[in-house]
């Protein structure tokens, strides 16, 4: 008699304190990343064909003077295959400045995918800046020769928000924006296939209040945007997801949340 | 008793005589002989084995120490593989076009109607490197965005619920002319 009454009373205080509101969970979705989150990632990647692609840094006099960098492609035992040519211009610049304008990124800006191709593609990320103004994007063959080279930018007062390789595809996402106030900002993506090209356009869009733009991935040639709501004022956020279509045509639109 | 003192005095002339010819003849055995040996042939002599003194030791110039460093940098050199570019030689596929490189790897039609140049592609196998290089190094003007109206009015403007909203939102920054298609 005296257990079960242990096992109601044990019960009911469960209840009571799942029901409680001040135990509820704060929902957000997890839609952001890194300014550059291949920065520090994105060195050394292992292609389809088994073959390891890396970056070397060429840096004198103490870690202060970058003078640019060499793309290697090893074997799967280590072997040298091929060296990239020409060497990868120092102007690309060296680590990136954090707000308070120290240097936390103590490697050079450039990121790589191994394509399924067999090419190596390198983006530049030039400039110190997180928001640059500029992007390049260089495409070495297998043997390590440079197929293909270019550079956008500098776009009026757009900059380079965030940069990184879509990894399902191997084409590199561009986030452009601009700012058009305090937290106010319009926004355009490009989708840029393996020899630099442009394939899909996405924007501008915005400038939305208290609206944050998050990922931005590929699905096919379309692009797949996520939107968190509200930015501020709340614990509790809700997400809405674009697909937009190469041509910058909103294919659908899907909103979860807040719960 | 001249004959007496005749004979003593021809012996010692002859001795004399004979002492100076052996005296020539060694004397000129030596000549011919400092002639057949090489006046820069050097002397066969023990040298001491300087220590090598390192800089903290002393402030002249380490001369052996330097000598050997710079054998084994040289040897270093050339056995060592260091991360530089090698020398450019373009592999080519079946269709004439280099390794890797697509004949549709842009959509020229789409940079034509953004008016920027589209990106640089090897398409005949000839070295891109330094015109890439360069391409990097130039400094660029700003320009307006390729593809988006300038003069578009930036405001804030509500989150679309639909579709259709989303898109008439997007028109706002639609160039006057037919915008550019990507496909």
């Amino acid at each position: 008699m005296k257990r079960s009454a242990t096992r109601v009373f044990l019960s009911v205080a469960a209840i009571l304190c799942f029901s409680n509101p001040f135990a509820k969970a704060q929902e957000t979705p997890q839609i952001n990343q890194f300014f550059y989150p291949d920065l520090l990632d994105a060195k050394l990647k292992v292609g389809k064909d088994g073959n390891t692609r890396l970056i070397w840094d060429i840096v004198s006099n103490h870690g202060t003077n970058y003078t640019g960098s060499v793309l290697w492609i090893l074997s799967p035992g280590g072997s040298l295959l091929a060296t990239g040519t020409p060497n990868i211009p120092a102007n690309v610049g060296f680590g990136k400045n954090n707000e308070a304008g120290k240097s936390v990124f103590n490697v050079s800006n450039t990121i790589l995918y191994a394509q399924a191709s067999g090419n190596t593609t390198v983006a530049l990320l030039f400039g110190q800046e997180n928001d640059g103004t500029s992007i390049g994007l260089w495409t070495y063959n297998s043997a390590g020769n440079l197929i293909a080279s270019v550079t956008y930018g500098p776009y009026g007062s757009f900059v380079v928000h965030e940069a990184y390789f879509d990894q399902l595809t191997g084409k590199l996402i561009v986030k452009w924006r601009q700012q058009n106030g305090t937290n106010l900002f319009t926004h355009l993506v490009w989708g840029v296939n393996e020899f630099g090209g442009i394939e899909s356009i996405a924007g501008p869009f915005g400038p939305f209040p208290n609206i944050e733009l998050g990922k931005v991935n590929l699905s096919g040639k379309n692009q797949l945007w996520y939107w968190m709501f509200p930015k501020n004022g709340t614990p509790d956020h809700g997400i809405n997801i674009w697909e937009i279509s190469p041509n910058d045509v909103i294919i659908s639109m899907a909103t979860y949340g807040p719960f | 008793m001249f004959e007496s003192y005749l004979r003593p005095l021809l012996l010692l002339l002859a001795g004399a005589v004979v002492a100076l010819l052996i005296q020539w003849g060694i004397s000129n055995r030596s000549q011919s002989s400092r002639v057949a040996v090489p006046a820069s042939t050097p002397a066969l002599t023990l040298q001491r084995v300087e220590p090598v003194l390192t800089p903290n030791q002393s402030n002249e110039t380490p001369v052996p120490r330097e000598t050997v460093l710079r054998a084994i940098q040289k040897a270093k050199s050339q056995f060592a593989i260091e991360p530089t570019a090698s020398p450019p030689t373009m592999s080519m596929q079946p269709d004439g076009l280099p390794l890797g490189v697509r004949r549709d790897a842009v959509n020229l039609e789409l940079y034509k109607r953004l008016g920027i140049p589209p990106p640089l592609i090897n398409y005949d196998g000839r070295d891109i490197g330094q015109e890439a290089t360069q391409m990097i190094q130039t400094h660029r003007e700003p320009m307006p965005f390729p593809g988006v109206n300038p003069n578009a009015s930036v405001s804030p403007m509500p989150f679309p619920q639909s579709v259709e909203e989303g898109n008439e939102q997007a028109k706002a920054y639609a160039l006057p002319s037919p915008s550019p298609s990507v496909q």
